[in-house]
């Protein structure tokens, strides 16, 4: 996964005054896209995705200074980016004053207004499927389905237990996999 | 993209449906999007911070339009950072006010040393914070009836009576809520009709009727209101006759059966009716005769009457003749 060694040079440059923006671009540049697609899979569409990617950077900057090495960058930038989407879907509830279930009935009508979307594809169809799980299995599944994250990064991310976080993998499978059979 | 060897077993154990479909995200990102977000990032950052570039340009369309949709008034940003700067200093002279007085709290000598100025009396008396209009009228209500429904939301379930009693019933005994719940008890014909409540020892207390729609269209029924205060002083009475009859009966059994012996040694025993007339057997007959003479009346004549027959009673008048002959013959 990420390249410890360098996280922690970058962080030292960060902490160095003349080094620091150029520091910070290097590790936004590094992890931009990483943070982006677990954004986009969680608030589904491109310019929520870039306003929440925004919002994280500029925590990224605020923060970094108090960042403790005992935890990854990569972990920790992952556990921003999760509850920056997550306080983003809860203010779009409450903008709209609608329960989560519509938010996530809001987020299976965005998936079908994507230009691109084709319901005879599979990889659609599995996007579908994804939103029809609870949040805490939709965000295990989409760490550990796409981005492989191990179990012991996600406890940190996601400050659950790792037995907890493969019992929701494989019920979010399992209904995942009764979704293709049956739609 | 292909899953790593452990992500695609892990899967296949799982589910093999899903171990084949293609792990691909079908999102699309407008082209050139990551080319320099980086420099986009860290403009914004350094405007964050105070510096004089300009923010819009870089942002993207769906941030902007919410920038111009959530625009604020004509002539908003016109002495805005005077109006701040008033607010700032208010709520600090409020702090600072608030602090005077937990010094007053303190000591006398504490709260002498700091010397108020006049603008920061008036801060500290003008109200920083404002309830919405009428929040206070009827606000005990409402916390009241909030309370309530918080109570009747976190009451047990096990504990809630049912509405209905059928309902009660059925969970409480299913063999018993089966039967017919029918009184099996008969009335004779037309008592209601007939019921007089004159005739019972405590009459039914009528209060006179309000005209209420029902009543005065004679649809409704009428009702009899239940006055409760003389019901608990008839009920209080019953019990104190009830315990004085209680009383009474005690303290005679005690007396009669109860008492030890040594008491009643040198009285007469009337546990049964050979120990009475063993009793009276000892009784002279002039004390019997002494006692009928100042005790009987017409009424004892006639039970002594009754008590002796005919036969008996001609043989006292013939004696009673004889007597009285013999007498005049003398």
């Amino acid at each position: 996964m990420a390249n410890i060694a360098d996280d922690k040079e970058l962080l030292l440059q960060f902490k160095a005054p003349a080094t620091k923006e150029a520091a910070f671009t290097q590790i936004v540049r590094k992890y931009q896209e990483k943070l982006y697609w677990h954004i986009r899979r969680i608030v589904v569409d491109h310019d929520d995705a870039n306003d929440v990617l925004q919002n994280v950077c500029i925590k990224v900057w605020k923060s970094l200074d108090n960042f403790r090495e005992d935890s990854q960058l990569y972990t920790w930038l992952y556990r921003i980016a999760t509850n920056e989407s997550l306080t983003f879907l809860e203010q779009q509830k409450k903008r709209a004053g609608v329960s989560f279930s519509d938010v996530e009935t809001g987020l299976s009508n965005k998936l079908k207004a994507d230009r691109y979307f084709d319901p005879g594809k599979l990889e659609w169809k599995l996007q579908l499927a994804i939103q029809t799980l609870p949040e805490k299995q939709r965000l295990v599944f989409n760490l550990r389905y796409y981005d492989e994250m191990p179990y012991e990064e996600m406890s940190r991310v996601l400050d659950t237990s790792e037995g907890a976080l493969k019992a929701s993998y494989h019920h979010a499978v399992k209904k995942i996999e009764e979704f293709m059979l049956n739609h | 993209m292909v899953h790593s060897a452990d992500i695609g077993m892990e899967l296949k154990g799982i589910s093999e449906v899903v171990a084949g479909l293609p792990p691909v995200t079908p999102f699309v990102v407008p082209e050139g999007f990551f080319a320099h977000f980086p420099e986009k990032v860290l403009t914004l950052v350094r405007s964050l911070e105070g510096g004089a570039e300009e923010v819009g340009p870089m942002l993207s369309p769906g941030l902007r339009d919410r920038i111009t949709l959530q625009a604020p008034p004509p002539g908003y940003f016109e002495g805005f950072a005077e109006n701040m700067m008033q607010r700032i200093r208010a709520e600090e002279a409020g702090s600072l006010a608030e602090n005077g007085s937990l010094a007053a709290a303190a000591g006398p000598a504490r709260a002498e040393a700091p010397e108020t100025p006049a603008l920061l009396e008036d801060l500290r008396r003008a109200a920083t914070f404002q309830a919405p209009k009428g929040y206070f009228e009827g606000l005990p209500e409402r916390m009241l009836a909030r309370a309530k429904a918080a109570d009747a939301m976190t009451a047990p379930q096990g504990n809630e009576a049912p509405q209905d009693v059928d309902e009660e019933l059925r969970e409480l005994s299913p063999l018993l809520a089966s039967y017919p719940r029918v009184y099996p008890g008969t009335v004779p014909a037309g008592y209601f009709e007939a019921f007089d409540p004159m005739r019972v020892g405590t009459p039914v207390v009528v209060m006179p009727e309000k005209a209420t729609p029902e009543t005065a269209s004679g649809t409704g029924a009428r009702v009899l209101p239940i006055t409760g205060s003389r019901s608990s002083v008839r009920q209080i009475l019953a019990a104190a006759v009830t315990v004085g009859v209680m009383l009474t009966s005690g303290v005679w059994g005690y007396h009669i059966y109860l008492r030890p012996s040594s008491d009643v040694q040198n009285e007469i025993n009337l546990k049964s009716p050979d120990q009475l007339n063993s009793a009276l057997a000892k009784v002279s007959d002039q004390a019997i005769i002494d006692y009928l003479k100042s005790n009987t009346d017409v009424s004892d004549a006639e039970l002594i009457a009754s008590e002796v027959d005919d036969q008996q009673l001609q043989n006292a008048v013939d004696n009673g003749k004889t007597d009285n002959d013999s007498k005049a013959s003398e």
